[in-house]
């Protein structure tokens, strides 16, 4: 399993300690944002498990929350750096 | 026919009905179309909780139940308001969502229901200095509002392991505890006041008061009712300016029965550390490690005194000597340490990645019962598989009993046979709690997992939670299914050992 790949399945089903570095104030609050969703719904679509007609493509395009989480990661993970990894390596084949 | 996510094999048939458009259409034009989710992508996003068993399914490319209808996300209790009246005019079934870190799936759409998000309602509204209190809207993450009472020289001493990864409503709403709950108490002792928007859309209020004699508590109603009552959308929180002091104490007990007896000393005697934590022999050897003194006794406590210095000091020097009084040996603080820097992480990627299935159980005993309840759930969890781990530790200490909390880990096997051995240690751990007359939930909650003991440890006191749900919610349109009450016409149906 690649790097990123590991890193996706690892925060795919965290509780989101990083939750406190999306600002309070931000307009959108939904949980599909958060890096432990973004994660699990990656591995769901490189798994063939969600199609592109599902939304999919549109939802991981919302990095906001996970940009912010970079530094706030427990496990130091990139969530944001490993989901570009991995769709880049699937789009590749 | 329920409509299926596009097919890419067996695994994708999952429920998936969407919302009805004019449903749609009504709750869009209340929280605008950005806060309306219909998606399947976000839907799959919302389909799950942390209950343990649906990460399980998840990791195995099952659906725990069935994906939510949609999403929406009130920025106001106003909102909040006019959703639930319109899922009453189109007989949509709303469940409460804050940050879905709940363990029990309380959270799970059973019948596709709708998610209602509320963490766009996350603002303190006001801290009151005189009362000493905090009114909190219920989306509020629950660091965010830990760092802003500290910003202002305040705590509100719920300070559970979730609390980067919960929301102040979670708290109430599942009746959790956090780790300075022997002194503070649970966040039922903490909450004074709250207002909810009942399955009528209603508003219901709790006057933020000390204390009343105005009949049974209609606080406690809603304080762990899990959404089945309705969405707690306010709360008043006693407050406490932040300590004056805070310091740790470690201590090394020849046995788990010395440990014990020191515990129930302490708080019998009244003293109040701000935290109690005491380790069975797997715990305490998995944060003990190279300590010298742990080898002649291997038990691990470990207290922390906080508040005023000189009450504090006095505390932790009575502490000790009922401490030493138990033959235990004050030692090296590492263990304090690791435990101040690690206590909000409850996440074990070891674990996790490496395919072991692993939960957690929380029950409460008396102290009469603690030592047989570990000792007879030790061997039940080990006897399931020859890998099979327990580990257990009490850390919500009262005068009557404790918390006892356990994790359980099996070895990665074939998902089946593993569903089955997970099912069989949550079936003997709670019927062995309930055989020796505990609790079978400190503070995690029901949920839909533990529905089928529920009614061994209420009887008739859950015959009287359904007939209250059936009064304020007669079509059964608030997280149907949840807390032991009754489930809607085709359900998923959710039980240990089940598998996907």
């Amino acid at each position: 399993m690649s790097a990123a790949l590991e890193t996706l399945r690892s925060c795919a089903f965290c509780p989101n300690t990083c939750r406190p570095s999306h600002a309070a104030q931000a307009p959108s609050q939904i949980e599909s944002q958060t890096p432990s969703a973004m994660s699990l719904l990656a591995l769901a679509y490189l798994d063939s498990r969600l199609g592109e007609c599902s939304g999919v493509i549109e939802a991981l395009r919302r990095r906001d929350a996970v940009r912010e989480s970079r530094t706030h990661c427990t496990y130091g993970f990139d969530i944001d750096a490993a989901l570009d990894a991995a769709l880049a390596a699937a789009a590749r084949g | 026919m329920p409509s299926v996510i596009e097919s890419h094999g067996a695994q994708s048939e999952w429920r998936a009905e969407p919302l009805p458009a004019a449903a749609a259409a009504a709750l869009g034009a209340i929280v605008g179309p950005a806060n309306l989710l219909e998606s399947i992508a976000d839907r799959y996003a919302y389909a799950r909780d942390r209950l343990p068993w649906g990460l399980f399914q998840l990791r195995a490319g099952r659906l725990p139940a069935t994906l939510p209808a949609a999403i929406v996300s009130p920025g106001s209790r106003d909102e909040l308001v006019k959703i639930v009246e319109a899922a009453n005019r189109f007989d949509v079934k709303l469940i409460p969502f804050g940050a879905g870190s709940g363990v029990l799936g309380g959270t799970l759409p059973l019948s596709c229901e709708v998610m209602v998000d509320l963490k766009r309602m996350n603002r303190i509204l006001d801290i009151d200095e005189i009362d000493r209190t905090v009114r909190v809207e219920a989306g509020m993450n629950g660091g965010q509002f830990e760092a802003a009472l500290a910003a202002r020289g305040y705590t509100a001493n719920h300070l559970p392991q979730s609390i980067y990864m919960s929301t102040v409503g979670g708290w109430a709403a599942c009746r959790g505890a956090g780790q300075a709950s022997s002194r503070y108490g649970k966040i039922e002792d903490i909450v004074i006041g709250l207002q909810v928007v009942l399955p009528n859309a209603r508003l219901l209020e709790v006057r933020p008061v000390a204390r009343r004699a105005v009949g049974p508590s209609i606080k406690d109603l809603m304080i762990g009712s899990e959404g089945v009552f309705g969405f707690i959308t306010e709360l008043t929180l006693r407050i406490h300016r932040l300590p004056e002091y805070e310091g740790g104490a470690v201590y090394a007990f020849r046995d788990l029965q010395s440990g014990l007896n020191a515990m129930r000393e302490i708080v019998q005697r009244e003293v109040r550390p701000s935290v109690m934590r005491l380790y069975d022999a797997p715990e305490s050897q998995a944060r003990t490690e190279g300590i010298e003194v742990f080898k002649e006794r291997p038990i691990l406590g470990i207290l922390k005194f906080s508040g005023p210095r000189s009450l504090a000091l006095a505390e932790t020097a009575l502490a000790h000597d009922i401490c030493c009084a138990h033959d235990a040996l004050a030692t090296d603080d590492a263990p304090y340490r690791h435990w101040e820097q690690t206590r909000y992480q409850s996440y074990s990627i070891k674990w996790q990645t490496a395919g072991y299935c692993m939960d957690t159980i929380e029950v409460t005993g008396s102290w009469r019962a603690l030592p047989q309840m570990h000792a007879r759930m030790g061997e039940a969890v080990r006897s399931l598989h020859p890998d099979a781990h327990f580990g257990a530790h009490w850390s919500h200490i009262y005068p009557e009993g404790a918390c006892q909390y356990m994790t359980v880990r099996l070895p990665p096997m074939e998902h089946a046979e593993a569903m089955h051995l997970h099912g069989e240690a949550w079936r003997r751990l709670e019927s062995i709690c309930l055989e020796l007359g505990g609790s079978i939930a400190h503070h995690h909650g029901v949920g839909v997992f533990r529905n089928e003991w529920l009614r061994q440890e209420l009887g008739v006191g859950l015959e009287l939670l359904q007939i209250l749900k059936d009064g304020i919610d007669p079509r059964n349109l608030l997280n149907p299914g949840k807390v032991g009450l009754r489930t809607t016409p085709g359900a998923v149906a959710i039980a240990p050992g089940d598998v996907r």
